[in-house]
């Protein structure tokens, strides 16, 4: 089984219209953060750019909703929403179409968007489903996972997808999760994943905890492009993004690696170059 | 799809909180109090002042008395959750919890935006995942959270919030409970969770309920009246007794004994009120029984499913 892939649009997102909710969530995170004791941190969250998970996804559904209604919305994000109290759901039912499922899909760090992939996967036959991934830097607490994020720049990438059987597009291709792994082993993993699906890949993106790649004895027939270091789960699929926008029939391998988790995941994409 | 429901554990928290202690904490005068009392039927809730929210689900999960000869089977950990952020980034407390249950092996996610009625989502996605799965693959889907009080000041019903959490083993084929059917509904107009749509809420939430259950009980090819068992979300009696007039449907099939005793605990009541309802013999094998939750945003979700009767894990 695999999807189909017909589009895939990044958007960079600047500063959210409109603050009214904030200081109600300062006091919701005071409280959520408290059993951690880590103190909140208002100003990183008033001066970001509150794009909450629900904005950013009816803002990547809108392109695609003058061709016809989607069956499946899927947002994917590793940073906690920047507005909990605002439905996804209900804001994708009001604007768009209540017959949808929408859902959120989190906690896996930077590898949400593959369990997200999956989860389409797991839903054969529909022909409409937009997997959306996201990233955004406002929350009101300091974090050393969130660090290197850019603070001025959220970004989500949507994939329209189709898990129907006589869809256009590329080829998405899920390949095994490789779970508790070690940093110093993921190449090799990489390789071995990546000789097994019997075909050359002419391209890898790897995110930036993959680390280097090339021992293996598949390297040397492969490019490997690392995505931004700037993004977590965002990173590779926008790399994608700019890859496919330049067109040619080629085989692109996703490589993202989560150290907090211990978890590798891959998908490779086929384009036919038209 | 061919999901099962193997194996269900609640955790029932150590520490009762009189309503009247809960009342004071939000703001609810005296006869505020007693209305919740003696009309809404909330006596007290359940809480851990202690647990983090991954003793919670891990608390849930060592009551699966099947669990540690399955783990190796064990592909997914599933967190449903009501409200999606649970602390700073870098702690994770489903993934705390995954490496207490010796379940690191498994692919762990949260799934959110049905707030409480993402329980039943995650039953649905699980049995979804495991269709492509060894015959023999599992899912552990898990509920529970801590309770604040900016949670149970935005409740658009009255209630008041528990710390009950469950631990469901989902299987696809498996001898457990076979799911029957799935409906979910999500009203956009309730999307921003504030007080000012709370009016509104009330009036067309007993509507909008019932009409998801009859959709789910209609997808399983049966009247909503063949129900043997309905397993609520435990906001409070009185909106249950008369959702049961609305539907022409015996209140006395509304399994509601927990109401008074955990409050409404985020996406875990119809596990917590399934296990109960076992543990007093209530279910029939052949039996089919409706779980049905309400998530603020606004999800409105109900599924059925046929009781097999003897657990396949004893």
């Amino acid at each position: 089984m695999a999807l189909t892939l017909s589009t895939v649009r990044h958007s960079v997102f600047g500063a959210a219209d409109g603050t009214e909710a904030a200081q109600r969530l300062l006091g919701y995170w005071g409280e959520r953060l408290a059993p951690y004791r880590v103190p909140v941190a208002p100003d990183r969250y008033l001066g970001g750019n509150r794009n909450s998970v629900s904005s950013m996804t009816c803002a990547m559904v809108d392109p695609h909703w003058t061709d016809a209604r989607l069956d499946l919305v899927i947002g994917a994000h590793a940073v906690p929403d920047s507005d909990p109290f605002l439905s996804l759901s209900g804001c994708y039912a009001h604007r768009f179409d209540a017959d949808a499922l929408v859902f959120g899909v989190s906690d896996r760090g930077r590898l949400a968007p593959f369990s997200a992939l999956r989860i389409a996967l797991a839903h054969p036959g529909l022909a409409r489903i937009l997997v959306i991934a996201m990233d955004q830097s406002s929350v009101p607490f300091e974090d050393p996972g969130l660090d290197g994020l850019d603070p001025t720049a959220d970004h989500a990438v949507a994939l329209l997808l189709s898990g129907a059987p006589d869809a256009s597009g590329a080829r998405v291709d899920l390949l095994p999760d490789v779970c508790e792994i070690a940093p110093d082993a993921v190449d090799a993993a990489v390789d071995a994943a990546l000789c097994g699906t019997g075909r050359d890949v002419d391209l890898v993106i790897a995110g930036p905890q993959v680390g280097p790649l090339g021992a293996g004895p598949l390297a040397a027939g492969f490019r490997v492009v690392e995505a931004p270091r700037d993004q977590l789960c965002t990173a590779v699929w926008s790399t994608l993004a700019d890859e496919l926008s330049r067109g040619g029939a080629r085989r692109i391998a996703l490589v993202d690696y989560e150290p907090a988790l211990g978890y590798l995941c891959l998908a490779t994409v086929d384009t036919r170059g038209d | 799809m061919n999901t099962t429901l193997e194996e269900v554990a609640a955790y029932l928290p150590p520490t009762a909180v009189p309503i009247a202690t809960v009342g004071e904490a939000i703001g609810l005068t005296p006869v505020d109090v007693r209305v919740y009392q003696k009309f809404y039927g909330i006596r007290q809730v359940l809480v851990d002042p202690t647990a983090h929210v991954a003793d919670l689900l891990v608390s849930a999960a060592k009551g699966l008395d099947s669990l540690a000869g399955v783990a190796d089977r064990v592909r997914f950990v599933i967190h449903a959750r009501t409200i999606q952020p649970t602390g700073p980034y870098s702690a994770n407390p489903l993934l705390d919890a995954r490496r207490t249950l010796g379940l690191e092996h498994a692919v762990a996610f949260a799934v959110t935006q049905h707030a409480c009625a993402s329980g039943l989502l995650a039953v649905e996605l699980a049995g979804r995942l495991l269709a492509s799965e060894a015959p023999d693959a599992l899912a552990l889907v898990l509920t529970g959270e801590k309770t604040y009080r900016h949670v149970t000041e935005l409740m658009p019903v009255p209630t008041a919030m528990g710390e009950g959490a469950s631990a469901c083993l989902v299987g696809s084929g498996g001898p457990g409970d076979r799911l029957l059917s799935y409906a979910t509904r999500t009203h956009g107009q309730f999307r921003s969770v504030s007080h000012e749509t709370r009016t509104a809420f009330q009036r067309m939430y007993p509507a909008a309920l019932a009409e998801v259950m009859e959709l789910a009980a209609e997808r399983a090819g049966m009247a909503l009246s063949d129900v043997d068992l309905i397993l609520p979300h435990n906001v409070n009696r009185i909106s249950w007794a008369g959702l049961a007039q609305l539907l022409d449907f015996p209140v006395e099939r509304i399994f509601l004994d927990n109401v008074a005793v955990t409050g409404h605990c985020f996406c875990a009541d119809p596990f917590l009120n399934y296990a109960a309802a076992v543990e007093q013999d209530l279910l029939r094998p052949g039996d089919r029984y409706l779980m049905a939750s309400v998530g603020l945003g606004a999800t409105f979700s109900a599924m059925v499913f046929r009781y097999h009767g003897e657990q396949a894990w004893r």
